[in-house]
């Protein structure tokens, strides 16, 4: 399997690093294929808009020298697309993701959600007619075929992200990115991987979840994906608004 | 009152633009004191370096966080105003979560009952907007997961009032220019609401 793994934590030696440490070490030994983005050390910019370096550059050129030039940020994309102008850095990360059969998404939830850098990965390399656009979406997805998987890390414990607990369940924190964005755009999602306050726990509890990473990895091709949505369940709107 | 008004767009003149200039418009008209950081303008920097992790809150904020810092505890109203990105907020926002809304006391804090807000009374109204379609929204359950994420994620956690959530959609190119000048008299309505008696 060819597998794509997505970092953003900027402390290499943190436990969001040691799950990525190990997810190297344990799908390269089960003789899969591994491709990374490791978003800080990258220095990924992940502005979309004219203030992106990348893409400043070749705005200035289509605009005529504008330094800020009027901006709507799928119009953009969709312009960028047709005429090959997309940041080369951006064309980078789309084409590891079309390379993948399983992309790992590894992050800490700050609040309620990803880090910036990665919701900036994913405002600019999952632009409109690259990775959804003309009713490609859901069911009819452009990654239709790939999976994904969600590995992350919480300040709190887990009684806190249940149904009765204070910030209620996990599965709202999970929705954007999962639902929103990966089913959005055709991924089917695994059970998303947990590591609840990792940064609270003994070392023996983190070794525990990283030795629970690596079994679950080294079976991961076996693994079925979590229920998905059809166009077809949802005939009020979804159907006629994208198509 | 003072109100801090945080605004993620990157186009000028773009309906998400209209209605901050509504916002504030309105609550300077009713005599509020306005500050408003237009992130894309400041080329506001989004990403947490490693000194700014969580697990170092006695570290010294970076001067750039300082003075989001400083407006915030001025402030006696924080709200907030974007497009819904992928069902969430632009980088550039929420990289201005990420950073001003430090731990340690200062946003929140830790007690033996676990985590408490400090940004204690405070209120709070968000805006976005989306191209699609509210039906849309409700049937694929997004709209909870924005409401969450902005109610019991951020706005709450920091121990401060949303009085509301006002989204509106579709804008763009699927909206009706009637609806849209309906929008910003929503926005005048609801800065009339809560803060026309002073």
């Amino acid at each position: 399997m060819k597998v794509l793994l997505v970092l953003a934590h900027p402390e290499p030696r943190s436990f969001n690093g040691a799950l990525r440490d190990a997810a190297r070490e344990t799908l390269l030994g089960r003789g899969h294929e591994v491709r990374e983005s490791d978003l800080y050390a990258m220095a990924w910019d992940p502005v979309l808009g004219p203030r992106t370096a990348g893409t400043r550059a070749h705005h200035a050129a289509v605009d005529g020298g504008h330094e800020c030039p009027p901006y709507v940020a799928q119009a953009r994309q969709r312009a960028d697309v047709a005429a090959g102008t997309q940041a080369p850095e951006v064309v980078v990360e789309q084409a590891k993701l079309a390379w993948a059969d399983l992309v790992i998404f590894i992050f800490p939830v700050w609040w309620f959600g990803v880090p910036a850098i990665l919701k900036g990965w994913i405002d600019r390399v999952f632009a409109l007619d690259v990775a959804y656009g003309g009713g490609r979406w859901f069911d009819r997805g452009v990654y239709r075929g790939k999976r994904a998987l969600i590995a992350c890390t919480t300040g709190a414990k887990a009684d806190r992200f249940s149904a009765e607990g204070l910030f209620g369940p996990v599965d709202w924190v999970l929705h954007p990115l999962r639902v929103g964005t990966l089913n959005f755009c055709g991924f089917d999602t695994l059970q998303p991987f947990i590591a609840w306050a990792a940064g609270h726990v003994s070392d023996a509890a983190r070794r525990e979840l990283l030795d629970r990473w690596r079994t679950r990895l080294a079976g991961i091709e076996h693994e079925s994906p979590q229920p998905f949505r059809h166009l077809a369940d949802f005939p009020s709107s979804a159907m006629r608004d994208h198509a | 009152m003072k109100h801090l008004v945080v605004l993620a767009h990157p186009r000028t003149g773009s309906f998400t633009h209209q209605v901050c200039e509504q916002w504030c418009g309105t609550l300077r008209e009713l005599g509020h004191e306005v500050v408003l950081r237009d992130l894309y303008a400041m080329n506001f920097n989004p990403v947490a370096a490693p000194e700014e992790a969580y697990t170092r809150p006695t570290a010294p904020p970076p001067a750039d966080v300082q003075v989001e810092m400083d407006h915030l505890v001025a402030a006696d109203a924080v709200h907030f105003i974007s497009p819904v990105w992928w069902i969430s907020t632009p980088a550039i926002l929420k990289g201005w979560l990420d950073r001003v809304l430090r731990g340690g006391g200062f946003a929140y804090g830790y007690g033996p009952n676990g985590p408490s807000g400090t940004l204690r009374d405070k209120s709070s109204v968000v805006f976005t907007s989306s191209g699609s379609t509210v039906q849309e929204f409700l049937d694929t359950r997004k709209m909870d997961a924005i409401r969450v994420m902005w109610k019991e994620g951020t706005v709450e956690f920091c121990g401060m009032r949303l009085l509301e959530h006002v989204h509106f959609g579709p804008v763009g190119s699927r909206a009706r220019p009637e609806a849209l000048a309906a929008y910003l008299q929503q926005v005048r309505e609801t800065a009339l609401r809560h803060y026309g008696s002073r």
